[in-house]
């Protein structure tokens, strides 16, 4: 139904507009031109839009006064997608970023990251807002999370119970450095047909999502009271990849990690250390110094945005894990 | 298939954000159009919007006579039937019993007399006293002193968008925020994007157990629980349904394979009948002054709309909130025509206090901004640019769908155009970007174009 409607109706827009631009001068809110098929994005970056629990968000240099801005060109007919980042003294050249257990890095099992990175690299990630709902496995004894359905491709565990939960779809470029000065000019080219990790081309996007990691700490109706920790599926291999289409679609989120400077696992996943983020997915974007209400945007009872903790000051900062210590088993 | 021709400039003027100039929607010149791509007023404005005749799905198994029977609407479509249509019993999400203040979805929504809407004003010369609307008013009005007069002389009801956001605060400024809005008339109601005035809800499923929850109990808790997804569903199925329909012939604009649905999509005038001279002149200027917003064919509300709201994924799954079509600040809110109260009421002292809510401007600098209009979208997105701003609505069988606007501020259609035509209008945020300035002849072909729809 939604080819065939795609292919009667293929007037589609890409909106926004912002009299900034009309004069010339900088641009601080995400513009879009084109439609599904041809078009162009351009989307200011700052520190703190899109901050999942769990994430720390890095200082950059000259006391965070640096911007960073996307680009993002695609052509369905040509096959391309350009995703161009521009940004001076943005970055730290080989950044590290250090943690502490329980304070600000909590071992993840469905989120595997190394604490700590020294001599990092940097890893731009487009995430379509609208991956599909994908079924969670919990075990029927203790009700603890054992994975999704990514994790047990042959089928469920035994006596596990289904919970579908809706995702993210992500995907990351290549890994990158800024010159000396921090300056960051760094182009992705791909696939608009099959959208491939950038430094692992035989692999495509991963899922992710909240899931809480045990039944009796997840409220059905109230993501807020629900205890929810980050999960990243494998990535799925490169015959798995869709169109770029697909992103643009279910709108965007994007993300600059910090990562090791080798793979922390294999298949590949990303760390929880970002910098800069953004996103088109929330109708007008995140204006600088605020940040997405993840609560909010997932239920639609308040706004979506917020301003945002970390404003106004460089240093790491952590978006608190949600743990709500709420055991829905013994309120019943 | 080809295109929908007779709307090809117009997605492109809207792709624009904002044109300047009503002209440039007009034309076929799309590299005027896309040169009006750098204008104004970006508020929430979704960059994945797109112009494309799809809807809202009804999820598979949905059963519409369970849905009316929900509804509280008996079989004759006219009179209320309250035996399956309370929404009460034992909620653990409520923490305990939920008690209903007897009010159904019929309570605002009177049967097909009144295209599922109220009647004419006062309410009391239709409704009796004893009746759920008044014995349960502050279910919604909490206690507000404004209540009475506003819901029986203006038909305005009261609603708090952040009342049930728990995860902030009862002091939060956000769960303060409240409109005097309309019941919507549910008419032609399956091809929205976004729901209630504003289109604050996303899909279907919010907007009924927003409704269950804030009209039937005093509290801001919620019952999720007592409120089903199955129960959701099937009062979807039914207000999508032949209920609502203003024409059955519609109900192929959702149907790709159906052979009338590309004939819908191609002629957005295929079921209007216009058999005057005045009509048909009225329709061309609905082509030049209204079509621009009004370009859904042969429905005539607004047809951005981001994929993600349930058509082509579950309702589990939809678009980040809200956002998921376009609205306009058209002035109505600035006029403010019955000079309603947007200050909170405290109830403990009888006082009234203004409420004062953070705006993001787009360059991110914080607006506290102080209420005292009805902001339309911008309680719900946070936005300066959003302030004043709803949704397009649809515009069949309109002469029969007065009062006019969110708030009933228009009594009659020639209030309507008059206000398109006037100041309020064309100085207004939105407005003042497609302004319109029509003849006397125009009017009054409008006129009579928009009472044959």
């Amino acid at each position: 139904m939604h080819r065939t409607l795609k292919r009667k109706v293929p007037l589609l827009l890409l909106v926004a507009a912002s009299p900034l631009l009309a004069s010339g001068t900088s641009i601080d809110t995400p513009q879009g031109r084109g439609n599904t098929s041809s078009g162009h994005l351009h989307v200011p970056l700052f520190r703190g839009p899109v901050v999942p629990f769990e994430l720390t968000v890095a200082p950059t240099p000259n006391n965070c006064s640096g911007g960073l801005d996307v680009d993002i060109t695609w052509n369905e007919e040509d096959d391309y997608v350009k995703v161009q980042l521009k940004g001076t003294n943005a970055l730290f050249p080989h950044p590290s970023v250090n943690r502490t257990l329980g304070v600000d890095y909590f071992p993840n099992p469905f989120f595997p990251e190394p604490e700590d990175v020294t001599n990092g690299r940097y890893q731009f990630w487009v995430i379509g807002a609208g991956g599909r709902v994908i079924t969670f496995w919990y075990s029927g004894s203790t009700l603890d999370l054992l994975g999704s359905e990514l994790d047990f491709p042959s089928g469920p565990p035994a006596g596990s119970i289904p919970v579908p939960l809706p995702t993210l779809r992500a995907v990351g470029s290549p890994f990158f450095q800024p010159d000396e000065n921090g300056n960051v000019s760094f182009v992705w080219e791909l696939s608009y047909h099959g959208v491939t990790r950038g430094d692992r081309p035989e692999f495509s996007h991963h899922y992710v999502s909240f899931p809480p990691p045990n039944l009796c700490q997840a409220n059905p109706f109230r993501f807020d009271q629900s205890t929810a920790r980050p999960y990243i599926s494998k990535p799925l291999p490169a015959s798995e990849a869709i169109s770029f289409k697909e992103y643009l679609r279910e709108g965007l989120l994007f993300d600059l990690t910090i990562d090791p400077p080798s793979y922390f696992v294999e298949p590949p996943r990303t760390t929880l250390i970002a910098t800069y983020s953004g996103a088109t997915a929330i109708g007008g974007g995140i204006p600088k110094n605020w940040t997405m209400d993840i609560d909010a945007a997932f239920m639609n009872n308040a706004p979506p945005i917020r301003t945002w903790d970390g404003a106004g000051q460089c240093q790491q900062w952590f978006k608190p894990v949600h743990t709500k210590n709420i055991n829905f088993c013994a309120a019943q | 298939m080809k295109p929908m021709k007779r709307t090809r400039s117009l997605p492109l003027c809207l792709a624009a954000g904002m044109s300047s100039t009503l002209g440039a929607c007009g034309t076929e010149n799309v590299a005027a159009t896309e040169s009006a791509a750098t204008v104004v007023n970006t508020g929430s404005y979704n960059l994945h919007l797109e112009e494309s005749l799809r809807f809202e799905a009804i999820p598979p198994g949905a059963d519409p006579d369970h849905g009316r029977r929900l509804f509280g609407l008996a079989a004759d479509l006219e009179t209320e039937n309250k035996s399956e249509a309370l929404f009460q019993g034992f909620s653990q999400a409520f923490g305990g019993v939920v008690v209903s203040n007897q009010r159904t979805c019929f309570t605002c929504h009177r049967g097909r007399s009144t295209n599922l809407g109220f009647p004419a004003t006062p309410l009391s010369a239709h409704v009796p006293a004893d009746d759920a609307l008044f014995t349960g008013i502050d279910a919604d009005a909490q206690g507000d002193p404004d209540k009475l007069h506003n819901l029986d002389q203006l038909a305005l009801i009261k609603y708090r968008p952040g009342r049930f956001n728990l995860a902030r605060p009862e002091e939060d400024a956000f769960r303060k925020v409240f409109f005097w809005r309309k019941s919507v008339r549910l008419v032609n109601t399956a091809f929205q994007r976004g729901f209630l005035n504003d289109g604050r809800a996303r899909v279907m499923f919010e907007t009924d157990r927003g409704a269950v929850f804030s009209h039937t109990q005093e509290s801001d808790n919620r019952f999720d629980d007592l409120f089903s997804a199955q129960n959701g569903a099937d009062m979807q199925a039914f207000q999508f349904g032949a209920a609502t329909l203003s024409d059955p012939r519609l109900d192929a604009l959702r149907d790709p394979a159906n052979p009338l649905h590309d004939v819908l999509a191609n002629d957005p005038f295929y079921t209007v009948s216009t058999t005057t001279a005045a009509q048909r002149a009225g329709q061309k200027a609905f082509v030049k002054y209204c079509m621009t917003c009004h370009n859904t064919p042969n429905v005539f509300n607004n047809l951005s709309n981001v994929e993600a709201t349930g058509a082509f994924r579950p309702e589990t799954n939809p678009a980040f909130a809200p956002g998921v079509g376009r609205a306009f600040n058209i002035g109505v809110s600035e006029r403010n025509k019955h000079h309603l109260r947007f200050t909170h009421y405290n109830a403990a002292d009888g006082t009234f206090s203004p409420i004062v809510i953070q705006l993001a401007n787009e360059d991110g600098s914080i607006n506290n901004y102080t209420i005292a209009i009805d902001i339309g979208l911008a309680a719900v997105t946070a936005r300066t640019e959003d302030i004043g701003r709803f949704k397009v609505p649809q515009l069949r069988k309109i002469k029969d769908l007065g009062p006019y606007f969110h708030d009933n501020s228009a009594d009659t259609l020639e209030d309507v155009v008059d206000y398109f035509n006037g100041p309020d209008y064309n100085g207004s945020k939105d407005g003042s970007l497609f302004p319109i300035h029509m003849t006397a002849q125009e009017r009054s072909d409008l006129l009579a174009f928009l009472r044959a729809l």
